[in-house]
């Protein structure tokens, strides 16, 4: 079975890339529009990674993770942050947070899949 | 890796207009004084999104501008900068110019490398002017002191290592101190600098690529600043030993630190796995890592299947407008098809047919239903046209030296596409004269009694079947004698006895223009007699009430739509004509006494105090076989443009919704005649122009009248 993956950005054209480039690697993606709504679709299905934008209306990245790492089943989710920022402050609270790892944008398809592969297979 | 980016293109551009957007309505938003913190980081967000969008997608130019763009945003959000009204003007400017850069991508218009570059400079000023430290690099990485950690593999081309970073150091010195931080060891090739000093990074790459293996190159910047070839990373004890192991697909170079290592490339890293958390992930880690290859090519073969997947999360879907219309066109017909079927059984026997005519009545409702349905998807709300006005109140005032307030009531009231895209000009047009004709500058204010600041109002509302459009201003009120003035200097027909509703309307007169010079800023060479023309032509009245000393207010009155249409059908002879409802004032049968005539001019009809010209029907179309006895038929009196006058026709048929069908396309213009539509019947009806009748009738008549 394919595995899920759960992509949070509120960008549309973020969003399309990154789950066009994922579904055309074999995953399935669920969209998520900003982290409420990843918590809230997180909630309904357990991906198997978790992909997500920092800076968001209503709920950024990092609160995300952290509801996520709350969630029993989300617990040893690996969690990816794509993000514009990677100063160490943002590593500091990114790995507070509970995040497994980062991806900077602009990030191209193929480097996103590769780290997604080297996480998840 | 094979995907079409350009793709994804159109959602892009969508999306960063839509930020855009939302990024200028937010800065016209900003009080300055108090700002908001969620208001600011709103602002942030849009630009932050366009730049990681932009970045993903390729353009560049759009980048180059939110980086900056984003940082000095960033710096206040965080209350690091307070904003001033000179940063908003630039952000403002640096909106326009990321809105130009748009369509130039889009393919409407042409980019300006100059604008780009010009706007780029003012935000580094801006950014240099308050911050703290010196930025003299306009490039990215414009603020602070940037700190640049620098690791790489030398190039193994037989050439002596201590002499190729001897040279290396010399050349990095030009941007600042260079520090040797790390030498190769034993089984660690690497190479580490540290230079201090502002620099790009990418210039930097390019210098260190002439001794470097350019794959093996990591600049990483510390301190708070966005390094520009940062990739992607992960965190953990684990990750790191599957990185040192990809080496030989040259995506990660050995940095055999452990996570401080990952940390200075900076681009791509794991956190500490989670206390129990690294038994699932990373245990499949080394066999992906391994099989990469075959990886890939299943990717390749994985792939074919599903390209036609497209991301659904959407809940609305776009449609060219020549598909609804060609929908509303059907339903048009169909509304037709309706009426004809009721009035084919309006003979038959309801107790008989009972069946049928519950089916028909029922069909009537769910054709009404469907239209209703149908034309709501062409409604917008104004907003889309009231939303340009925070900016333009805003330029102009400052351009005339006045203070302006812009309220707008009523965004969400909707209006036909059609119409609001036809609304735009007329209504930018308006609000231009109110600003320059009718808000006074503050020390005339003051003087005045009034509090410096003036106010534009911007109301919509729904009205009986109209959008109602007002634009009002409290300032100065129109000059009855200057318009009266002028008017005669004109050679306008103008009189001292005319009503003030008479004289306001004088300066929608073609060549009327009563400011003492042409301004800028609404003396454009379009008069108020265009702004007249196209409202007129879409239907619509417009009216004006002024009070001196206290403030104008134009009322634009439009038709929901411009498809359907509420009339009234008049017989004269065999023909039908109908008559726009709005036009409507009261209808009559004359008596002997209430007519009168002028010599040489065609009748009057004295109608409550009033004398209204009459328009015989059957003498402007020359329609034979009707009744030609005033006393004999029906008066409808009409008013467009605030003049009334009296139509005489056959009898009144009834009162109806008609779709109306372009005339001119399917026939040609006529003089008097707006449209036609099919009755019910399946006879062709006329649409009268009822403001070009009203004309004729004003011109048969003596000026003195």
């Amino acid at each position: 079975m394919a595995k899920l993956i759960l992509a949070v950005d509120d960008s549309a054209s973020i969003r399309q890339m990154v789950a066009f480039t994922l579904k055309g690697a074999g995953y399935e993606v669920l969209e998520a529009v900003d982290g409420q709504d990843g918590l809230d679709k997180a909630k309904t299905r357990t991906a198997n990674l978790v992909l997500t934008d920092q800076n968001m209306p209503r709920m950024d990245g990092l609160t995300l993770v952290k509801s996520l790492r709350a969630l029993a089943q989300y617990k040893t989710v690996p969690v990816l942050m794509l993000t514009t920022e990677s100063s160490d402050a943002m590593k500091t609270q990114g790995r507070a947070a509970g995040a497994t790892g980062w991806l900077v944008k602009p990030f191209d398809p193929q480097k996103l899949l590769d780290v997604v592969k080297k996480v998840i297979g | 890796m094979a995907i079409d980016m350009s793709q994804f293109y159109q959602v892009f551009f969508e999306e960063t207009a839509e930020h855009l957007g939302s990024m200028e309505s937010l800065l016209l938003g900003l009080d300055l004084r108090q700002p908001d913190a969620e208001q600011l980081n709103a602002i942030f967000r849009a630009a932050h999104s366009i730049k990681g969008s932009a970045g993903t997608f390729g353009f560049t130019d759009l980048t180059e501008v939110t980086h900056i763009l984003e940082n000095l945003l960033d710096r206040i959000r965080k209350g690091e900068l307070a904003p001033t009204e000179a940063m908003i003007d630039a952000f403002l400017a640096a909106g326009d110019v990321l809105t130009a850069l748009l369509a130039a991508h889009r393919g409407e218009g042409e980019a300006d490398p100059g604008a780009v570059a010009a706007i780029c400079a003012r935000l580094s000023e801006l950014t240099a002017t308050t911050a703290t430290a010196p930025a003299p690099v306009p490039a990215p990485a414009a603020s602070g002191e940037a700190c640049f950690d620098i690791s790489f593999v030398l190039d193994d081309a037989g050439q002596d290592a201590s002499t190729a970073i001897d040279n290396l150091q010399a050349e990095l010195a030009a941007f600042g101190t260079v520090s040797i931080i790390g030498r190769p060891s034993g089984q660690d090739p690497v190479w580490r600098l540290r230079l201090e000093g502002p620099a790009d990074s990418d210039m930097l790459r390019e210098i260190i690529e002439f001794v470097a293996r350019s794959d093996s190159i990591r600049i990483a910047t510390t301190g708070s600043e966005v390094a520009a070839d940062d990739a992607y990373g992960l965190f953990s004890d684990t990750f790191d030993v599957s990185e040192a192991a990809d080496d030989s697909f040259g995506l990660f170079e050995p940095l055999p630190e452990t996570p401080a290592a990952a940390v200075e490339d900076d681009s791509f890293g794991l956190f500490e796995p989670l206390p129990e958390a690294a038994a699932p992930a990373p245990a499949a880690v080394p066999e992906v890592v391994v099989d990469r290859r075959v990886a890939v090519q299943e990717r390749e073969d994985r792939r074919q299947p599903v390209t036609n997947a497209k991301a659904g999360v959407d809940t609305s879907i776009r449609v060219g407008v020549e598909r609804v219309d060609q929908l509303i066109n059907l339903v048009g017909e169909l509304v037709i098809t309706q009426a004809m079927l009721a009035q084919a059984v309006s003979d038959v026997d309801p107790v008989k047919f009972e069946r049928l005519m519950r089916g028909l009545g029922q069909l009537e409702r769910n054709t009404r239903d469907l239209q209703e349905s149908v034309m709501s998807i062409r409604m917008m709300p104004i907003s889309v046209v009231f939303g340009r006005f925070p900016r333009l109140v805003r330029d102009l005032s400052q351009k005339l030296g006045k203070q302006v307030e812009l309220v707008t009531v009523g965004e969400s009231t909707e209006l036909d596409k059609g119409l609001i895209e036809r609304i735009a000009d007329p209504l930018n047009h308006l609000v231009r004269n109110s600003l320059d004709h009718g808000v006074e500058m503050p020390e005339s204010r003051v003087r005045a009694g009034k509090g410096p600041l003036g106010t534009i109002t911007l109301k919509a509302y729904q009205q009986s079947g109209n959008v109602v459009i007002e634009v009002g201003d409290d300032g100065a009120g129109l000059n009855r004698s200057r318009i009266l003035a002028k008017a005669r200097e004109r050679g306008l027909p103008a009189s001292d006895s005319m009503s003030d509703q008479e004289v306001w309307l004088l300066i929608f007169e073609p060549g009327f223009s009563t400011a003492e010079q042409v301004t800028e800023v609404s003396g454009r060479g379009v008069g108020m007699d265009v702004v007249k023309r196209n409202i007129t032509a879409m239907g619509g009245r417009v009216e004006i009430e002024s009070v001196t000393g206290v403030g104008t207010r134009m009322t634009v009155r439009l038709p929901l739509t411009l498809a359907i249409l509420d009339g009234m059908s008049v017989a004269a002879g065999a023909e039908t004509y109908i008559i726009p409802l709005g036009y409507v004032i009261e209808s009559l049968q004359p008596t002997r006494d209430m007519i009168k005539s002028i010599s040489g001019v065609s009748r009057l009809i004295h109608v409550r105090g009033e004398y209204l010209p009459v328009v015989a029907l059957y003498e402007v179309f020359n329609i034979p076989g009707t009744l030609t006895e005033l006393d004999t038929g029906i008066l409808v009196v009409i008013e467009a443009d605030g003049v009334r006058a009296a139509l005489f026709v056959d009898a009144l048929v009834g009162q109806h919704q008609v779709v109306i069908k372009n005339l001119e396309a399917n026939y040609r213009r006529v003089p008097g005649i707006s449209g036609a539509t099919i009755m019910g019947s399946g006879h062709v009806a006329l649409i009268l122009d009822v403001a070009a009748l009203v004309g004729m009738a004003k011109s048969a008549l003596p000026a003195a009248a």
